[in-house]
């Protein structure tokens, strides 16, 4: 069974591996001090399980989680954590299991095989209990083999195209595979539909001016072209736009 | 009730500034030699004589003359009364509650018909006050016994207020109080957890630092768990902050850094136990150990005659990424206690610019 131990302190890592090198069966194949590593060693090292400490900088575990559940084989998580976590309770008995630190050698060892035994219902279950623990801080996408992950204020607009959905942002543009009804539902508050296709950052809205052919456009601050605001959703965008 | 009292007197003591108070100024019998209280002495007089004045009764009239006549003898008792209560306070507040109750309740009344009989020999020049020219001695009577009765209720009515109002004064402090020892324990258990696991992986690396980890985590909790609101001194303060830090120093290693200039401290400054460190362990917890590359934490004192100045200042997070909530606990634990301690000489300046988070306590010496 292949581990990951991914925690921002050293000393909990450290006391983690020495746990995990008297456990049999066992390997390490790596360590992440945090969120955005801990997704790219998951990426390169196929791990079949995580131990994921919650409280992290940037990142944190549960949002990990949540672009893990994204994953088409996804690893076990279990999740670590200091004190007891309102988030986690949704988690009780429930394949998804979690430890308490200072972690118990033997509480590691029977929610690694719980791991082992459940990985198939679990993955369903992370999929199943995370999109409603919390929003996403970040975008994760997949860029040139390589996992990249976008800061939800740096976003500009989310743009439907084809099977795709496009990530206007700050340095670039980037292609995701999520629906854009679930990026509207998670991100309702900062994003605003504007057309079938596209939502646009509610912050970033600078003007809204008629094209000469009559099309009505929105300029977004740190976009090049502005996105066109369908007529549907024109009455509705007006009026937030008033109150900004 | 000794240990009430043994309380009272430590925070008096941090109340140099206002020495003026005794170990009585919080009975309910309010210190009558104030001016303020004379003020509102005499103020309620008059408002009771002006009901009397403005009565609707068959003879009163509503001249100019009968007013400042009638005024100048209210005044003239209250004046009297207030003094008497000013005097008469040390002795009573020693009594028993129902002699107290009784004294202060009868000093007005007492006063009133004194002062009344006291013009009964001058009764033609009474002629003002009791509008009747010709003043039958039934009519004198009547003005004492009404006199001394309005007074009697005057002073039901005041008595009562102070004492109700002072029971619920006396309410709310002690609710306040249980809140600061509520939120004095209130080191945060993650913290407590944290260190627990630091430990368990330092015993079979660094046995040395795993022992002093438990010193410092022993001393912490000793002084988040001593029962009450203690008073400590500025350097034990900054003592348990050292010891505070050192412990996060083992978890966060190379991540948490701090810089402290404190040099030339008046140590001996007195201050509440644990009014630093909750804000440090704010500067760790939302700045520090939110980063993934960490920080440096800045902790400088300043000393006049008669202030001591400590700042805190950390990094933090951009905002949108600052999703550990409850930074605010801790400032208002912190600002309440000081509050509660110091009234308005103390402060609790708060400066969150975008990536940087500075506070400041300001406590008299």
């Amino acid at each position: 069974m292949k581990v990951l131990i991914v925690d921002d302190e050293p000393l909990a890592r450290e006391r983690l591996a020495s746990l995990l090198a008297g456990i049999e069966g066992v390997e390490l194949v790596g360590e992440a001090a945090d969120g955005v590593s801990a997704l790219a060693l998951l990426e390169s090292t196929n791990a079949d399980v995580v131990l994921l400490d919650i409280v992290m900088p940037a990142i944190d575990g549960l949002e990990v989680a949540r672009h893990l559940a994204t994953h088409d084989r996804p690893p076990a998580v279990i999740f670590c954590t200091a004190f007891g976590d309102h988030a986690l309770e949704a988690f009780e008995a429930s394949a998804l299991d979690y430890l308490v630190k200072p972690v118990r050698a033997e509480r590691l060892q029977a929610a690694l095989l719980r791991a082992q035994r459940f990985s198939g219902e679990a993955s369903a279950e992370l999929q199943r209990a995370l999109p409603e623990a919390r929003r996403r801080s970040h975008i994760c996408a997949r860029f040139r083999g390589s996992l990249k992950l976008v800061p939800i204020t740096d976003i500009g607009a989310f743009v439907a195209e084809d099977k795709y959905v496009v990530v206007h942002h700050d340095h670039g543009e980037l292609l995701i595979e999520e629906p854009l009804k679930a990026l509207e539902d998670e991100f309702g508050e900062q994003f605003v539909r504007v057309h079938r296709n596209c939502l646009a950052a509610v912050e970033r809205i600078e003007a809204l001016t008629r094209a000469p052919d009559g099309r009505m456009l929105l300029r977004l601050r740190g976009m090049k072209d502005p996105v066109e605001v369908s007529r549907r959703n024109l009455a509705a965008l007006r009026r937030m736009v008033r109150t900004l | 009730m000794a240990l009430g009292a043994h309380f009272r007197g430590l925070i008096l003591r941090v109340r140099r500034a206002a020495a003026r108070s005794t170990e009585r100024s919080d009975h309910w019998l309010p210190d009558f030699c104030s001016a303020s209280q004379i003020a509102m002495f005499v103020l309620l007089a008059e408002a009771v004589y002006l009901i009397v004045f403005l009565a609707p009764t068959s003879r009163a009239d509503w001249s100019l003359s009968r007013l400042v006549a009638g005024t100048s003898f209210v005044i003239w008792i209250a004046l009297i009364s207030v003094v008497s209560l000013c005097k008469l306070r040390p002795w009573l507040v020693e009594r028993d509650e129902m002699v107290t109750v009784a004294g202060a309740w009868l000093v007005v009344p007492v006063t009133t018909l004194l002062a009344s009989m006291t013009l009964m020999p001058l009764a033609p020049s009474l002629s003002l006050l009791l509008p009747e020219a010709a003043m039958p001695s039934a009519h004198l009577a009547r003005f004492v016994a009404g006199n001394t009765l309005i007074a009697l209720l005057a002073s039901s009515v005041l008595f009562r207020y102070l004492y109700v109002s002072d029971a619920r004064r006396q309410n709310e402090r002690g609710q306040a109080r249980a809140q600061v020892i509520a939120l004095q324990a209130r080191i945060r258990p993650h913290f407590l957890f944290n260190s627990m696991n630091t430990i368990a992986s330092l015993i079979p690396l660094r046995p040395r630092d795993a022992e002093r980890a438990i010193e410092d985590l022993a001393e912490l909790f000793r002084a988040a768990l001593a029962p009450g609101e203690r008073l400590s001194t500025l350097g034990a303060e900054l003592e348990l902050v050292r010891r505070y830090l050192e412990i996060e120093r083992l978890r966060l290693g190379d991540r948490l850094h701090v810089r402290w200039s404190v040099e030339g401290l008046p140590l001996d400054t007195p201050m509440p136990a644990l009014l630093l460190q909750p804000l440090v362990e704010n500067a760790v917890h939302h700045g520090v150990s939110a980063l993934p590359s960490g920080g440096e934490i800045e902790i400088e004192g300043t000393a006049d005659s008669a202030c001591v100045t400590l700042r805190i200042a950390n990094p933090r997070p951009a905002r949108a990424q600052a999703v550990r909530a409850g930074h605010g606990i801790a400032l208002d634990n912190v600002r309440q206690r000081l509050a509660y301690h110091y009234g308005d000489a103390a402060r609790l300046l708060v400066h969150d610019a975008e990536g940087n988070f500075t506070c400041e306590v300001k406590v008299p010496r």
